[in-house]
């Protein structure tokens, strides 16, 4: 097996921009040697070094994998244009970082998959690297090639590239993975056979081994098995005990300048707040908590083993980690002395943010996020957004009397049942606070007001209430986008919005069916790639390869779905059932509220059913 | 406290910045008893000799840890190695008071160690006197101000030959006030003997030494800085 030339690739590093992506060798990067083990395991992620190295999944993977005697897990991400030039130019594949290995010569080949738009990047991440794009052709010396993330909960528009996904959790099943494909090339299995014992292990889903059939009208008619020893529904895994499964304190401190560039310390999975356009809410329960103790030690050896500045507290909904202030105290206090500050990059407004804060920033100050969503108080009850007025403003007050001029507020544009009044509330909300900012005195409000009001298109998700739903249509999104303009043109408010067609093409994805992976071949092959960055996304190439493959993007997008449709995704059990989320969809159309079932007892969501009793349950509550 | 290290082959790719920073998070690792600067947000001051292009190596560079404690110049160095990450080393230090001069002003000139193939390297040592020889060498400087043509020929001090090693060691101005960039150098010399660089054939340089100009005399910047504890001129 060739390794890439290094005195080769230092000639191609001359020529391109940050050549520090392509060359690894940082603390505590991990590099053994590959006839010492029997299963070698690269971890790619679709994207730049700079973005894929703030990945939380790829430092919990690169350290749990490399734990074991008989595998190892190395690096690769997508190099810039003006590398993969370089590369094409001078025949060298994409290798891993560490021991400069082209990634064909892998057993398994790993990607995460973190959103739509990086779908193009795996294409050629996988072609660059020397491996048969589409799967039926590859041949049984090729790596098998996974795939893991939460867009794996929709993975029918992969399905033509990715060999198995696993959906959820992935510290345990990725090791169950690499049992099976080590024991498979012990024994000298084909791919077929490797795959077919893939598709019988819990939360794997092999879809060379499933079946669609469509109706005339588009919708699908039936997925089923193909063979009769693997699952017809495909269950999520979960980890339920998350204070004691392996949690990464070694992680490797980058030389360049990251996206992410501070330690993670993950303190709770899982969130039962119930917002209704949120997958992540929804995918990633029952919610869990780690102790305090716990964390304290794994901040410790954290800060002990990479000498970053700062930490960050990291979970769905931070304030909700039930003990927050507590814990805030216990960490401020503990790295104090070491000069790390703490920052919690996730705050819900109802909460009472004061005390956390003012720990938090102790140390050093930082601009503040909040996420209203909507503008008006119908809207944030329609989508389950249960925060007030009263709160942003009382939040707001405190934060500029106390020292902070800098604040993020997030909303979202086309939810379901939005009208005019819901647009103009944003820029209500958003006048409000600058009004707050300047009734606070001279002398004690800081200087330079920067308030930045960011609104995001709703994309429709799978595994949510709103999974039945139309994206607004680009028009109806670029005439909203204007009013917008027009009203936050105040100084002191910075408007951010989001290209209209890059989310109509995320909406197509997210709830895309198989016929998108032609579209998306067809994509990859016209030149489509970083479509995650303005500089690089062209509409027109995603046109021509839609209309390459008869396949339409309204259907997809901007079409209200039935209730009773086989969407794509029912084959997978997220825990939550579809039941469920339709009657919360119901719901929502009214405007009635659905609290957090934490707080106020269970909402029998489906998770019940699967662990025989409601896991999140609080007992204290009820 | 001066630090004297080596940037490896294995990190040659990284930029000042990020040497910087990984040295700052070196340092944090080590729980040396660096000083931070007061007030909101104390951050650590380092100060490094002249900074290293991406692409070249350096055996004996420098920097400036302030301390706040006294500690043996021993001990600094072995705590130091065993928090860097294996691609820097810490090869010695040095305790000096806050009266020497900043890293950037002791710093003059630079010695290189320029490495290629063997036909290139008998290609370019057989045209190097000549090439000295000229009155001026005039080259296209770019700079994020612009470009501009300079003449470089009195930025260079001496190129001498190493037959066995096929390289060339050179020493040239690198003070804030004048200084040649090594890249510049080797464009200069590959376009005199009229060389492309192609297939099997490699360039690259590595900087060996830190000079300072004291009365006249150019010397070596570790060995000023060795004697500066022990000289009379030091006030107390």
């Amino acid at each position: 097996m060739k390794k890439i030339d290094e005195k080769l690739l230092n000639k191609l590093l001359i020529n391109v921009e940050k050549p520090a992506r392509y060359t690894g060798g940082e603390l505590n990067s991990i590099i053994k040697n590959f006839d010492e083990t029997n299963v070698s395991f690269v971890f790619c992620f679709p994207d730049t070094y700079e973005v894929g190295m703030s990945h939380l999944g790829l430092k919990i993977l690169y350290g749990l994998i490399n734990l074991r005697d008989d595998a190892l897990c190395e690096r690769a991400f997508l190099p810039w244009v003006d590398m993969i030039k370089q590369m094409r130019e001078n025949n060298v594949q994409l290798y891993s970082l560490e021991n400069k290995m082209p990634l064909c010569n892998f057993d398994i080949v790993g990607f995460t998959l973190q959103y739509e738009m990086s779908y193009t990047n795996i294409l050629e991440m996988l072609d660059l690297g020397g491996i048969t794009v589409l799967s039926s052709q590859r041949t049984d010396d090729e790596p098998i090639v996974i795939a893991g993330g939460p867009c794996a909960f929709n993975p029918e528009p992969l399905h033509l590239f990715i060999d198995a996904f696993i959906i959820g959790d992935g510290e345990v099943s990725t090791n169950d993975v690499i049992d099976v494909v080590k024991a498979g090339r012990a024994e000298g299995l084909s791919r077929k056979e490797i795959l077919h014992n893939l598709a019988k292990v819990e939360s794997v889903y092999v879809p060379s081994l499933y079946e669609v059939e469509y109706k005339d009208d588009g919708t699908i008619e039936r997925f089923f098995a193909l063979e009769n020893d693997i699952p017809e529904k495909i269950k999520k895994r979960v980890e339920y005990d998350i204070e004691n499964i392996y949690y990464p304190t070694n992680v490797i401190v980058p030389y360049l300048q990251i996206v992410h560039d501070r330690i993670f310390l993950e303190i709770m999975r899982g969130c039962t707040r119930g917002c209704r356009f949120c997958q992540a809410g929804m995918i990633y329960r029952p919610r869990r908590e780690k102790s305090i103790e716990k964390l304290k030690e794994q901040c410790k050896e954290l800060v002990k083993n990479t000498g970053y500045e700062e930490v960050s507290m990291s979970s769905l909904s931070s304030g909700d980690y039930t003990k927050i202030n507590e814990l805030t105290e216990c960490l401020v206090g503990e790295l104090k002395e070491d000069r790390v500050s703490v920052s919690l990059p996730s705050l819900r407004l109802d909460g009472n943010i004061e005390e956390t804060l003012s720990d938090t920033q102790k140390v050093k100050k930082s601009s503040l996020t909040f996420a209203p969503e909507a503008g008006t108080q119908r809207l944030r009850d329609v989508i389950n957004k249960g925060v007030s007025e009263e709160d942003l403003f009382r939040n707001a007050e405190y934060a500029f009397q106390n020292g902070w001029n800098s604040m993020k507020l997030y909303f979202m544009m086309g939810l379901p049942t939005e009208t005019e009044e819901d647009i103009n509330g944003i820029a209500n909300l958003a006048n409000e606070v600058r009004n707050i900012y300047y009734s606070v005195p001279k002398g004690i409000r800081n200087k330079g007001l920067r308030i930045t009001v960011s609104v995001a298109v709703f994309v429709p998700k799978p595994f949510t209430p709103f999974q039945w739903c139309a994206q607004d249509t680009i028009e109806t999104v670029q005439n909203k986008q204007k009013v917008l303009r027009k009203a936050l043109n105040i100084r002191g408010i910075h408007y951010n919005w989001h290209e209209s067609y890059v989310s109509f093409l995320e909406s197509c994805f997210a709830s895309g069916d198989r016929k998108l992976s032609n579209v998306l071949y067809s994509a990859w092959k016209n030149g489509c790639i970083f479509d995650g960055w303005t500089e690089f996304f062209s509409f027109e190439k995603w046109m021509k390869s839609f209309n390459e493959n008869n396949v339409s993007l309204d259907f997809y997008a901007t079409r209200k779905k039935e209730k009773d449709e086989i969407l794509p995704w029912d084959f997978i059990d997220s825990g939550v059932s579809k039941q469920f989320l339709y009657n919360e969809y119901e719901k929502a159309l009214n405007a009635v509220v659905t609290p957090d079932c934490f707080y106020t007892g269970c909402k029998a969501c489906g998770l019940q059913s699967t662990k025989g009793g409601c896991p999140c349950a609080n007992d204290s509550s009820i | 406290m001066i630090v004297v290290f080596s940037k490896t082959q294995e990190v040659n790719q990284i930029a000042h910045l990020d040497l910087m920073r990984a040295m700052q998070r070196s340092l944090r690792r080590s729980n040396l008893p660096v000083s931070y600067s007061n007030g909101f947000n104390p951050h650590m001051h380092l100060a490094f000799s002249p900074p290293l292009s991406v692409g070249i190596t350096g055996e004996n560079e420098m920097m400036d840890v302030p301390i706040s404690n006294q500690i043996s110049e021993s001990d600094f160095i072995s705590i130091l190695n065993s928090a860097l990450p294996t691609a820097l080393l810490a090869k010695k230090c040095y305790v000096v008071d806050d009266k020497l001069k900043s890293l950037m002003a002791l710093t003059h000139k630079a010695q290189y160690k320029i490495s290629m193939d063997s036909l290139t390297y008998n290609t370019i040592s057989s045209g190097i006197t000549d090439f000295l020889n000229q009155k001026e060498i005039i080259t296209l400087k770019k700079s994020k101000k612009g470009e501009k043509m300079v003449d470089i020929r009195p930025l260079i001090d001496e190129i001498k030959c190493n037959d066995n090693e096929h390289s060339l060691l050179c020493v040239i101005s690198a003070s804030s006030t004048a200084s040649l960039h090594i890249n510049l150098l080797i464009k200069e010399l590959l376009n005199y003997s009229n060389i492309a660089l192609n297939g099997s054939s490699y360039i690259f340089a590595s900087r060996t030494k830190l000079l300072t100009v004291q009365n006249d005399e150019c010397m070596d910047l570790e060995e000023y800085i060795k004697n500066y504890n022990n000289s009379e001129e030091k006030e107390f």
